[in-house]
């Protein structure tokens, strides 16, 4: 059996933002709703595009334009939905990060998000 | 918060005008759309363009361009300048021009160029870059401009790029995923797509068989003016691989589709072409490239001869094999790469068949 597309750390953000929108995934909520998963970090417009776009390509979302609206200049929206290849990378990629969090928890000894709350660089602490 | 913008909250046109034109066709609809949605006051919206316009470009040449395409433009155009230019820099920066304008030609240009005319403008773009590189060089570096002899070689050099992009309209962009994975829906939209493949294809071989003719013509003046029988065999051989390819090229040719078929009869026929034409591009190494190689491989040897009788130093021979070599290389990937969209085309029309 082929392995599954591989996907980089932005990717996997973008992939859960999109599924976590379900029917509203398009450009203006999938960046706004990436920018709530990496506060207080941001990103912009832009990286989203190109990776939606990179996404798309490998086969892991797919899309479609909606019918024009009003408040957009009478512009379609660019939608957004997981493929089953999308689902199956996005799922990977977080049991391999919650992997590297129990393990992460088992060397600091600590929960890790207590810990990423109180976490300094190492010249500051 | 709403963000939506009401009449009075609307992008000044000037601004709004310029942002649409630097936003590739492709996705300027939706990027529009979003940028007019997080619209607050003119400088926010500039600075979200600005923010995200060369990423989208980016992304767009990166969906519109492909490696192997880039490559064979840069070699050809280096060869064409080079030998125009008789010096490095200038043929460098000459090339740099060109391939920026016929890269974001490709990223600003809606579907493929198909007709001569379509291809006629891509080459415009691209000669716009040569002109804008020039104009650079001309303000900053006076002394590396091209001389003007050089632009009558670079029209050869044009020449067999208009060639080459008229028989592969594919050759300087990918194929969006999304074209090759939607199945035509009805008869009339499949008898398009297999005419227009069909067009595209005798085309193609058409451009293929005239060059193979003119190369082996061409050839002649060398066997002839050979100065030793190395080379002598091996312009013979370059002769005769040149026939040999206009010959193969119209053997393959397969006759147009029956008119009147049925949807499934049409898609059968039309999946069988491309099953072919897959297994025609992916043993191109074998039947197209090989061939090639004792020619060319006798032709540096007969050169280094000479080249050892004079003294003269062995090097170009040794950068001839290279270049060669890569060319070999990046032309098989280049058809390893579009027998693999075939595939995917194929399977998609076969999902549609069930």
């Amino acid at each position: 059996m082929a392995l599954p597309e591989s996907i980089g750390q932005f990717e996997h953000v973008v992939l859960a933002a999109v599924l976590a929108l379900a029917d509203d995934a398009y450009g203006v909520t999938i960046h706004a709703k990436i920018e709530e998963f990496i506060s207080p970090r941001s990103v912009s417009l832009g990286a989203v595009y190109a990776t939606l776009d990179r996404l798309e390509d490998k086969g892991l979302l797919k899309s479609w334009l909606s019918d024009p609206t009003p408040e957009r200049g009478g512009r379609s929206k660019r939608h957004y939905r997981l493929e089953p290849a999308g689902e199956r990378a996005l799922r990977d990629a977080s049991v391999a990060a919650k992997r590297i969090c129990d393990d992460l928890e088992r060397i600091w000894g600590e929960d890790v998000w207590t810990a990423g709350q109180r976490w300094k660089p190492a010249r500051q602490a | 918060m709403d963000r939506r913008p009401t009449l009075e909250t609307r992008p000044p046109g000037l601004i709004d005008a310029v942002v649409r034109t630097l936003i590739p066709p492709a996705c300027r609809e939706h990027i529009v759309g979003d940028l007019w949605e997080r619209y607050r006051s003119p400088w926010q919206f500039v600075l979200d363009a600005a923010r995200a316009i060369p990423f989208v470009i980016a992304s767009q040449i990166r969906r519109t361009s492909t490696l192997a395409g880039v490559v064979i433009h840069a070699f050809l155009l280096f060869v064409s300048f080079g030998v125009g230019a008789g010096r490095l820099w200038p043929a460098i920066a000459a090339v740099s021009g060109a391939l920026l304008g016929f890269v974001l030609r490709d990223a600003y240009k809606c579907g493929f160029s198909i007709s001569v005319k379509q291809v006629a403008i891509d080459l415009l773009f691209g000669a716009i870059g040569l002109v804008a590189s020039q104009a650079i060089v001309a303000l900053a570096f006076p002394g590396q401009l091209l001389p003007l002899r050089a632009y009558a070689v670079c029209l050869a050099g044009f020449g067999v790029l208009f060639l080459l992009r008229l028989q592969n309209p594919n050759l300087g962009a990918a194929v969006p995923r999304q074209a090759l994975t939607l199945a035509p829906a009805t008869r009339e939209a499949l008898v398009t797509e297999i005419r227009l493949f069909e067009r595209m294809s005798r085309r193609g071989y058409r451009i293929e068989a005239g060059t193979g003719v003119a190369l082996a013509g061409f050839f002649i003046m060398p066997l002839v003016n050979a100065p030793n029988w190395v080379m002598r065999i091996g312009w013979a051989l370059g002769a005769a691989y040149a026939l040999y390819v206009a010959v193969i090229v119209t053997r393959i040719q397969a006759p147009p589709m029956a008119d009147g078929l049925e949807f499934e009869a049409a898609l059968a026929h039309y999946r069988g072409e491309l099953e072919r034409r897959r297994h025609q591009v992916q043993t191109l190494w074998r039947w197209y490239l090989l061939p090639i190689v004792p020619g060319m491989l006798l032709i540096t040897a007969g050169a280094t001869i000479e080249a050892a009788k004079k003294g003269r130093s062995l090097w170009p021979a040794l950068v001839m094999i290279a270049l060669m070599a890569g060319m070999g290389i990046v032309i098989h990937l280049s058809s390893q790469g579009w027998a693999r969209t075939l595939r995917i085309r194929i399977d998609a029309l076969g999902s549609r068949a069930q």
